[in-house]
């Protein structure tokens, strides 16, 4: 199903939740709502449920308006962070729930059931009750109570939160593999930048309540589109240097002048430049600045080196044969490679390059 | 989530049956009582009065009758309400920590929570009677003359009592038991260590920690008791005991009501006993808090 | 560190002595049902029955009526469960789960109502029932019961319970609110339901003050009024009467011991909500 959403907004009292946020998701994708606590990634999820009534803009399913549809009137599949599972009902029940309210018929409701089971792997346990199983069970089961009415849409709220970390990496896994044999289109909510970048075909980044950029993960990384999707994707965060660029070239507060970091012609009175720490070179054949390596942190394969770069702080990626413990205390040229340079606006966070 | 102001006409219609079987059996006769307690010369027949004024109240506080059935109703109370509440502390702290035969006791001691206090009355009765009751037996073979429970107005109130306590305990020893098994463990175990004795246990720990338990269950004691009425029915046929020495309150609005026809003066005695136990319990309340600000 | 001995032995011997104390008139009656009149008035009394007389039973239940009584009283104490367990779960469960405007005053004034006792209103009462042209009727003896606070209040607690998100899921599986209230909440309640419909059941089966005025022939009596009028018309006859009244009461002390912890958890809860 293709859900079209345009200029949703929702406001709690007089704090907006979710703000102007327009966007278009086809049919079959696995699309991840990633972004910090707070920042209206469940809110998001709730309305395209009809959990939540929006107070502004419209949801298009399939260019049917359904923003006014309450929730049991949608057809879509909900799994929950808690799960949800009605305790008094065995797993069989749970499953076939949906199924016993819309009334199919008896035979019909039996084999459903058993599809849903099988397809999440749940078939061993139909006769326990949820408080029988474990985390990892129970949350299958929530699955597949979700699948079982054939939903248009099937929406995640971070459900993999509650499980351990093994759990969680086999979780993944199994999540696309229902997934793409459900042929469902899915939206899933995870505030795990690893959860949404290795599951998703494409996510959705969300900040106090706008969208900040919906594009695929590796888009994502390698072109945000403002300062907040470059630093909240990433390990270790992105270095940031701020200063004013002229002419390609950066003067820090205190006077460091970095060399040609920017494109030839590009001038900005406040800039904030983002440098990937994988982009980082020491020891470059084309040096931009000199920096003082401070420590070095071996781990495994890799280095982080720590750099001063006049006030800045860098933490630089490299290779384990390019740098060895002499280095540190020493001053280095460093170099950047250009593709994960970005240049933003300090004041509205835009990207300007 | 699901709950919001507009919810209004749904949860109407859900509480609908409550409202309206609350509203026919209980909201409109308290109102109606509120009204005519202070409606002067109310007829039962043609719902007239004269004016509003107290006169009611007037008329049954200068009763004497009222005052007998106060009196009563009062030493009763008085009796009925601290030899429960002792005797219940007591059984129960003993029962709160014994797990060995406790189904046996449970099944003994609340069993009369369940039956009809009419139908056990009965059997009170048979107990009491003076020619071949159990009870005068058990006081000929300690030596004691036979009493006339039931005929004789000295020993009248007595044996009300008895057969008071005996019905209030279960309810009493069940609510104590309860809040004793939420006391931790660790303070007895503590003052066992500390060398002290099951009686001092009693009184130093179980007492001062069951103090807003033990407020509670005298005030509930004393909404019961002080309603003490039907138990009236099966020993006494229904009267008020020899010579009117269980002349109760509750009898007395029963008569103003069932010989009388008189409903403003029922109301009235009505409201004031009512007015007697709230006031009891909000200083049970307000003694309750103190104590607690105190400590 | 368990309790010495001895205090566990002085611990047992005084809760026997307690319990025998506590349960003697339920023996005593059941023994003395079985006399016969010289057994009953022997000096000193007589603890066991020469034989098992079933004459006082089979008096009770014919002559008596008790049979007649019995049946009222059931149905009587079944229609009271019922229409009460009905009226009590719809209104908790709009208190437990709907937000309305003057929730709280209601909750309020519900506790304050119920804090007024039955005998005081049953004038007011009994009045409606004549102008309803109700009274010597089982229908009255039903009706002022078929709502209960105590019953609402409970089951809005335990249904408070129910974490919110079973709503929501159950939204998205197409229940509406009134399937949501039968196929979750219902089922997941069904201790709590238990125990309100065994304290109404008792209160119905034991009652004696309302059917006492409401009821004026035998085809309308329930048990504790026939048992009441049994003596009263009948004169005092003990072996009788003892069977008459372990009619009453062997009913209720079986489904006691059936449901002793619900009754015990219910009782005590009751205790505590007041």
């Amino acid at each position: 199903m293709r859900i079209e959403i345009r200029e949703l907004g929702r406001t709690f009292g007089s704090a907006p939740a979710v703000e102007g946020v327009s966007a278009t998701i086809e049919d079959g994708e696995f699309i991840c709502i990633l972004g910090p606590s707070g920042c209206g990634k469940t809110t998001m999820l709730n309305m395209l449920g009809g959990i939540i009534a929006p107070t502004a803009g419209t949801i298009l399913f399939d260019g049917v308006d359904v923003t006014k549809v309450p929730a049991e009137k949608r057809g879509v599949g909900f799994v929950f962070q808690n799960y949800a599972l009605y305790p008094h009902l065995t797993v069989a029940k749970n499953i076939e729930f949906p199924l016993a309210i819309e009334r199919v018929p008896r035979a019909e409701r039996r084999r459903r059931v058993r599809e849903a089971a099988d397809l999440v792997q749940v078939g061993p346990y139909l006769d326990r009750r949820p408080a029988e199983l474990s985390g990892g069970q129970q949350q299958r089961v929530a699955i597949a109570r979700a699948l079982v009415k054939n939903p248009s849409l099937l929406l995640l709220d971070e459900p993999l939160s509650n499980l351990d970390a093994r759990l969680r990496l086999e979780m993944r896994v199994e999540l696309q593999r229902i997934q793409r044999e459900a042929k469902v289109t899915t939206v899933f909510v995870t505030h795990d930048q690893d959860e949404a970048m290795s599951i998703s075909d494409r996510t959705m980044l969300m900040n106090r309540g706008r969208l900040v950029h919906f594009a695929d993960p590796q888009e994502l990384y390698d072109d945000p589109a403002e300062l907040f999707a470059a630093t909240f994707l990433g390990n270790p965060p992105i270095n940031q240097l701020r200063g004013r660029i002229d002419d390609g070239d950066l003067t820090l507060a205190d006077g460091t002048i970095v060399q040609g970091i920017a494109p030839a012609g590009l001038t900005v009175d406040a800039a904030i430049v983002g440098v990937r720490s994988e982009t980082v070179t020491l020891a470059s054949t084309a040096p931009r600045a000199r920096a003082r390596v401070e420590d070095l942190q071996y781990v495994g394969r890799d280095v982080y080196a720590d750099v001063r770069l006049g006030d800045a702080r860098l933490s630089a990626l490299v290779s384990r044969r390019e740098v060895d413990r002499s280095l540190v205390g020493t001053e280095v040229p460093i170099g950047f490679d250009a593709d994960g340079v970005h240049v933003f606006d300090a004041e509205s966070g835009r990207r300007i390059r | 989530m699901t709950a919001n102001r507009r919810s209004w006409p749904r949860a109407t219609a859900y509480l609908l049956p409550f409202l309206v079987g609350t509203a026919i059996f209980t909201v409109y006769p308290i109102v109606y009582l509120l009204i005519v307690a202070f409606q002067e010369d109310y007829n039962i027949l043609t719902r007239e009065f004269s004016q509003f004024g107290l006169s009611n109240f007037e008329a049954v506080l200068r009763d004497p009758d009222f005052g007998n059935a106060a009196r009563n109703t009062a030493l009763y109370t008085v009796i009925v309400v601290p030899v429960t509440i002792s005797l219940g502390l007591a059984i129960a702290s003993l029962l709160a920590r014994i797990r060995f035969l406790r189904p046996f006791y449970q099944t003994a001691l609340f069993l009369p929570l369940v039956t009809s206090s009419v139908a056990i009355g009965m059997v009170w009765k048979y107990i009491y009677n003076a020619d071949y009751g159990l009870l005068n037996f058990l006081l000929s073979t300690i030596g004691l003359d036979p009493v006339n429970w039931l005929n004789d107005p000295r020993w009248n109130m007595p044996a009300l009592v008895i057969f008071g306590v005996w019905s209030a305990l279960p309810f009493t020893i069940l609510i104590f038991v309860a809040a004793l098994q939420s006391i931790g463990e660790q303070y007895y175990t503590a003052a066992r260590i500390d060398g002290a004795t099951v009686v001092q246990r009693f009184f130093r720990i179980t007492v001062p920690l069951m103090g807003s338990t033990i407020g509670l269950v005298a005030v509930l004691n004393l909404i019961d008791s002080s309603k003490v009425f039907s138990e009236l029915f099966p020993l006494f046929n229904g009267s008020p005991g020899a010579g009117f020495s269980l002349y109760t309150v509750v009898y007395y609005i029963y008569e103003q009501l069932s010989a009388e026809w008189d409903l403003g003066r029922a109301a009235a005695a009505s409201l004031l006993l009512f007015a007697a136990v709230l006031v009891l319990t909000l200083l049970q309340a307000v003694l309750q808090r103190t104590r607690r600000r105190r400590s | 560190m368990r309790e010495s001995a001895l205090n566990r032995i002085v611990s047992h011997a005084a809760l026997i002595a307690a319990s025998a104390i506590m349960l003697f008139p339920f023996i005593w009656m059941l023994l003395s049902a079985f006399k016969s009149p010289t057994e009953i008035a022997t000096v000193p009394p007589q603890l066991l029955p020469a034989e098992l007389r079933f004459g006082n039973f089979a008096f009770a239940l014919e002559t008596g009526r008790f049979d007649q009584y019995f049946l009222n009283t059931f149905i009587v104490a079944a229609s009271v469960v019922l229409l009460s367990l009905l009226t009590s779960v719809l209104a908790a469960y709009a208190l437990a789960f709907f937000d309305f405007a003057g929730k709280t005053a209601l909750l309020a004034l519900a506790v304050a109502f119920m804090m007024v006792p039955f005998e005081v209103l049953v004038v007011v009462n009994y009045d409606t029932v004549v102008q309803w042209g109700l009274v010597d009727t089982l229908v009255a003896q039903i009706l002022p019961f078929t709502t209960s606070i105590l019953s609402t209040l409970i089951l809005t607690n335990a249904f408070r319970k129910v974490p919110a998100t079973l709503r929501v899921a159950s939204r998205i599986d197409g229940a509406s609110s009134w399937a949501f209230l039968w196929r979750v909440v219902v089922p997941m309640n069904r201790p709590s339901l238990v125990t309100v419909s065994v304290l109404s059941a008792i209160a119905s089966w034991n009652a004696f003050l309302w059917p006492l005025l409401v009821t004026n022939t035998t085809e309308k009596r329930t048990l504790t009024i026939g048992l009441y009028n049994f003596i009263t018309e009948g004169g005092v006859r003990y072996e009788r009467l003892m069977a008459a009244s372990a009619v009453v009461i062997v009913p209720m002390v079986i489904v006691f011991l059936l449901l002793r912890r619900q009754i015990i958890n219910g009782v005590s809860t009751q205790g505590m909500k007041q």
